[in-house]
């Protein structure tokens, strides 16, 4: 066993544990899914700590290498990833422990399809090659879709169904682009490709069907529109990892793909493009996350407006300009804290419905007094939502917006900042309503104790982020693809 | 003209026919089918790469890569096919833009 | 001599941090009642640090968050210390004074709100800075929302919605600042802005976005609404410190003393000086107590900004013009801090000589009565006007007294609308409260051992000097006397201009603008989805200008479009890369 064989673990244990928890009933089921949870949170971060204290690890699965075998890489920026799915997997096991009625047919299926799909998530962050990325990215799409359809609900079946076709789509449209790739080219792994890419048309060909399938897929606007009706449909834990961890996953493979496979061609003006509809995403998603009547409608309108800024990176990244490079870790800052913050609120609004038994915003007053810490940790969900200090989300944003700056690039910050306005209101809206006193014969509401302490362990985290911002450029710095020199916390004071 | 080359070729085309029925069918159970023609289309593509060096040996990795695809495209057909039904059972509708005639 | 020592860094933090300690305890109901006991004494240790720091020495760290630094500078140290000392004050009164079902989250506000306040003082970064001032004004919307009545819901809804543009103008230009200084340090952005091309827009930036705060004409709309619906002590530490958070921005994050910005400065000039007149004139006209002092602090505020505004105009001024506003700024917030305070006491009081002296020692300081705190920060101010060679700061020297008869009139119609009355209805001052408001009148009284505690009393000296006390004394008298004459004839105010004054005039333009807006489009904000009636199916561009903002999002994920809108991104992607 080499060290680098603890790489396997974070996939490993998930699918044994899904395997076994699919095949056995009773009380059990419970006892070995919170198991199978803590093991993988573990041994996630288990590798994140390797990776921080050395260096980044490889294994080969099998002793078989490239190009025929699998090869498993975890950098600094699959490290940062790997703690984050480790983080919010583990918070959404522990809530949904109780969330779903003991016994039911739900809870039985929940657990295996769950666990399938956070050992695909931890596979995709470590993939070292752009097939096993496909394969990964299929396998959390075949997961996360089954477990919308868990709602039961006649709109979860729907959105679940559209959702489904247009992951093909999206998959179909990757899986050509890597096709054409290796017909060109010869090769699947990512740093072998990034060193044989060559500026021709099948090369264009190749990006363009891969980001625009994986576009498809982050919900980029305008391609947006299969997420809110799946994120708010779903049941509460699963819109929780679909919004913090599925969505962050398709952005991490464009990242991936960007910087690591591409970059030795110029992709400045797709850059640009991608940087125009994340701005879209940010206004749009912003504006109907305020024009929403469903908490949960909000909460998955504000994904759309917050995956824009997570797409900011390739504008303003430009490694022409000194110093830009701080978008890059802005922008991983930004998915790391977003997808804490927006699994905490989603979890909230499920302990809303939990008790009200709806999520309609005007229906909700009152609700500061009757549940003081769920409201508490929705606040500082928010807080992280509209980028205030020293929220990660605000880091992520001071970072962006230098970057803007530093590239000359003003227009963006103003739509970073108005993104930043967008979300005070659509926030607020749900705040205030939660601040008003309620009715004087309002019956005293008993909050469910685990799944509130989770929302809370999540939602003080996102809070709290931006405090830790050094130790998680220290993790990501790692074999960073832009320099982390001109940002190096050491660098930030004289 | 190699054989090859008309592997490709025939692959892309198959590909397109799927893709445009993929997005202009109504019907779910077209779309599902036409879903599997995109990805036939790109199989058969990917088969063709195996002879990319004219002489020499036939490379095994893009066998491997259609073996994985096909295990994936049976999945998610299989996942969409049962998802249909239980929509069927709930709805007794076969397309998903009825809103669009309010 | 007070002794003075070098506070280390992380000891700036963990006393400006105590509140926010003890904020949490809060969570225990058990410990509640031990807590509220405990607000205003937390306040003190802050205080102390100030008194005994030694300034210019600052610790840094780079393990949390970009990078902070805190330390203590002259202007740290005399900001807050007042500022500590007037939490102090309105803590104790807080603790007595606050009730209902909200008193647990009217704490936890306070408290938060008060490490805001606190921390903002020793911040040396501008992370830090923009941190804790958001955190302070966030938590103080807890305070002003607190009543939960129609007028606290108004106050709180455009306060909350200023303070969020005064952010979003300030975060872009600390960033500004620090993506061109590389640094996150404030002498760091300073210096780097002082040459740097785009100082003009940092600078207009940093002084609308923290005149939000300051309360400056025109945006200080949320000033007057919010002291009158706060609880007496929130509005004390509102108007006596937090206000002043938004001059020490300015102070921070403005390049003062280094670079001249002619235009700007004589533009914030002249706004400071019709803020210090538009302020007292609407002041005289209220008839709530808590709302005519809180445009008197407008006023100051004016005053604020143009000393500021002199100085970006030449920068040569700012070394007298800082002793200056550092000398306003701890009068003013002791000052109205105990006035406010007074609010809560003096009413319910009965008709005692002691209650009386109180009122008239704090309105007659405030007028600038010879000897008493008002008279002695207006020493350095003249001093900084003298100096200045703006051609049009002759005149507003000679304005100078007006402003003090002005003062004198507002101080004098606040006696009257606060004198005790007995009153049983409101609220009952109890003996910790009163003593807290005694205690505030003491320290004022202590102004000039606070000034020589800071080094600064020479500058304020020349008060004692039995020459300038006539020109100090006939404003106060004037006032005095012709107040009372109008009173015994039974004359009432003419005019009263609504709280806000000129709020409504934005609120009318709001809604002229919201009324000019087509249905259609109005109908988007307030949700409404279906089509207005009235709208003929003929006309078909309106149709579709209407189904693609609020059917939109319903008609992009129709299959024919979405696929086609990835098609089309497909063949741009194409183009783009092979163009």
């Amino acid at each position: 066993m080499t060290q680098s064989s603890i790489l396997i673990w974070p996939v490993l244990l998930p699918l044994i544990f899904g395997t076994v928890v699919f095949l056995i009933r009773g009380r059990s089921v419970l006892l070995l899914s919170l198991a199978g949870a803590i093991g993988t949170a573990l041994a996630s971060f288990r590798v994140s700590h390797a990776v921080h204290q050395s260096f980044t690890l490889v294994h080969e699965v099998g002793g078989w290498g490239a190009p025929l075998g699998i090869v498993l890489r975890a950098d600094g920026l699959a490290a940062v990833m790997l703690g984050l799915s480790g983080l919010v997997g583990l918070v959404i096991s522990v809530y949904s422990l109780t969330y779903f009625k003991s016994g039911s047919r739900k809870q039985q299926l929940f657990w295996p399809i769950w666990l399938l799909l956070w050992g695909g998530l931890n596979g995709l962050f470590i993939s070292g090659d752009i097939f096993n990325l496909y394969v990964t990215l299929e396998l959390v799409s075949l997961g996360a879709i089954p477990l919308i359809a868990l709602a039961g609900t006649r709109d979860a079946i729907k959105a679940s169904l559209r959702y489904l076709l247009l992951a093909l789509l999206g998959s179909m449209s990757y899986l050509f682009g890597v096709g054409l790739l290796y017909m060109r080219f010869g090769v699947l792994d990512l740093a072998m490709l990034g060193n044989a890419i060559t500026p021709d048309l099948t090369a264009y060909a190749a990006i363009a069907l891969m980001i625009g399938g994986l576009i498809i897929k982050s919900a980029l606007f305008p391609m947006h529109f299969w997420l809110p009706p799946a994120h708010s449909s779903a049941p509460a834990p699963v819109s929780a990892a679909l919004s913090g961890l599925v969505v962050t996953a398709s952005f991490y493979m464009v990242a991936r793909l960007w910087f690591y496979a591409f970059p030795a061609l110029d992709l400045a003006k797709l850059g640009q493009l991608i940087g125009l509809l994340g701005c879209g995403a940010i206004l749009w998603g912003g504006w109907q996350a305020m024009r929403q009547e469903r908490l949960k409608m909000l909460v998955a309108y504000s994904t759309v407006s917050q995956i824009g800024y997570l797409f900011l990176v390739f504008p303003l990244c430009n490694t022409a300009v000194e110093g830009s490079g701080i978008a890059w870790s802005g922008s991983i800052l930004f998915a790391v804290s977003h997808a804490i913050a927006k699994s905490g609120a989603f979890l909230a609004a499920g302990i809303f419905i939990n008790v009200y038994g709806h999520d309609r915003i005007s229906e909700l007053r009152g609700a500061g007094r009757q549940l003081p810490m769920v409201t508490f940790a929705f606040a500082l969900a928010g807080v992280n939502l509209m980028g205030l200090p020293p929220s990660g989300g605000f880091v992520g944003k001071w970072m962006l917006l230098k970057a803007a700056f530093i590239t000359g690039q003003w227009g963006y910050g103003v739509v970073i900042v108005c993104g930043g306005l967008l979300a005070f209101c659509y926030i607020f809206r749900v705040l205030e309503q939660f601040m008003t006193t309620p009715d004087e014969n309002a019956p005293q509401l008993k909050a469910p104790v685990v799944m509130t302490y989770s929302v809370l362990s999540l939602a003080v985290v996102a809070v709290s982020l931006g405090f830790f911002t050094p130790v998680l450029l220290g993790v990501l710095g790692v074999d960073s693809p832009v320099s982390l020199v001109s940002f190096a916390p050491e660098a930030l004071l004289p | 003209m190699s054989t090859s080359l008309i592997y490709a070729i025939t692959g892309i085309a198959i590909a397109g026919l799927g893709l445009f029925h993929f997005l202009s069918q109504r019907n779910i159970l077209r779309k599902i089918l036409a879903g599997n023609f995109i990805g036939t289309g790109i199989f058969l593509f990917l088969v063709s790469s195996a002879d990319r060096q004219a002489d020499g040996p036939i490379d095994p990795v893009p066998h491997a890569l259609v073996l994985t695809g096909i295990v994936v495209a049976v999945s998610a057909t299989a996942l969409l096919l049962s998802l249909l039904c239980r929509y069927h059972d709930e709805t007794g509708s076969l397309t998903l833009d009825e809103e669009d005639d309010e | 001599m007070i002794p003075q020592f070098v506070i280390p860094g992380w000891m700036c933090v963990g006393v400006t941090g105590l509140p926010l300690v003890l904020a949490l305890f809060l969570m225990i109901p058990r410990l509640r009642p031990l807590i509220y006991r405990l607000t205003g004494p937390i306040a003190l240790p802050s205080a102390l640090i100030a008194l005994i720091a030694q300034p210019g020495h600052f610790g840094e760290s780079v393990t949390y968050l970009l990078g902070v630094s805190a330390g203590f500078d002259q202007i740290g140290r005399v900001f807050l210390f007042f500022t500590a000392m007037m939490w102090f004050f309105a803590g104790v009164h807080a603790t007595g004074y606050v009730k209902g079902p909200n008193k647990a989250r009217f704490f936890a506000c306070f408290l938060i709100a008060m490490t805001g306040n606190f921390g903002l003082t020793v911040a040396n970064d501008a992370v830090a800075y923009y941190s804790l001032f958001a955190l302070m004004s966030f938590a103080s919307y807890g305070l002003v929302v607190h009543s939960g009545d129609a007028l606290a819901k108004r106050a709180s809804l455009v306060y909350i919605v200023l303070v969020v543009i005064g952010e979003a103008l300030v975060f872009p230009a600390a960033v500004m600042g620090a993506a061109g200084a590389d640094s996150v340090l404030l002498p760091d952005i300073r210096a780097y802005l002082a040459t740097a091309p785009e100082l003009p827009v940092v600078a207009l930036l940093v002084l609308v976005g923290f005149s939000i705060k300051a309360g400056v004409l025109p945006l200080h709309v949320w000033l007057p609404l919010a002291h009158p619906a706060a609880p007496t002590p929130a509005s004390a530490v509102l108007s006596g410190c937090m206000i002043k958070a938004g001059v020490l921005g300015w102070i921070r994050f403005l390049p003062l003393g280094e670079a001249a910005l002619p235009a700007i400065g004589q533009g914030a000039a002249v706004i400071g000086v019709v803020t210090m007149f538009w302020g007292l004139c609407v002041g005289l006209t209220q008839s709530n107590p808590k709302a005519l002092l809180a445009y008197s602090s407008v006023s100051k505020m004016g005053v604020m900004l143009l000393l500021i505004g002199l100085s970006l105009y030449e920068p040569e001024l700012w070394k007298t013009a800082s002793v200056a506003m550092l000398v306003y700024a701890c009068f003013h917030g002791i000052n109205k801090g105990a006035l406010f305070l007074g609010c809560s006491v003096t009413p319910s009081a009965k008709r005692g000589v002691a209650v009386y002296v109180g009122l008239a020692v704090l309105a007659a300081s405030f007028a600038g009565f010879p000897l008493l705190a008002g008279a002695m920060a207006k020493f350095p101010l003249k001093y900084a006007l003298k100096g200045s060679g703006l051609p049009w700061a002759t005149v507003i020297k000679t304005l100078l007294p007006l402003t003090t008869v002005l003062t004198a009139f507002v101080m004098a119609r606040f006696v009257v609308l606060a004198r005790p009355r007995g009153d049983q209805g409101g609220h009952k001052a109890d003996r910790l409260q009163t003593t807290a408001w005694w205690g505030s009148i003491l320290l004022l009284l202590a102004f000039p051992l606070v000034l020589s505690a800071f080094g600064i009393f020479d500058k304020a000296s020349a008060a004692f000097s039995p020459k300038y006390w006539w020109g100090a004394l006939w404003p106060v008298l004037l006032a005095a006397g012709i107040s009372y004459a109008v009173i015994r004839l039974g004359y009432r105010a003419a005019l009263e201009i609504p709280m806000g004054d000129i709020l409504g005039i934005y609120e009318r333009v709001l809604s002229f603008i919201v009324r000019l807006v087509p249905t259609r489009i109005r109908n988007l904000i307030t949700r409404e989805t279906s089509a207005p009636l009235h709208m003929g199916i003929s006309d078909q561009w309106k149709q579709n200008f209407w189904t693609f903002f609020t059917k939109g999002e319903i008609r992009l994920s129709t299959w024919i479009n979405g696929g086609l809108i990835y098609l089309a991104l497909l063949v741009a992607i194409i183009l783009i890369l092979g163009w």
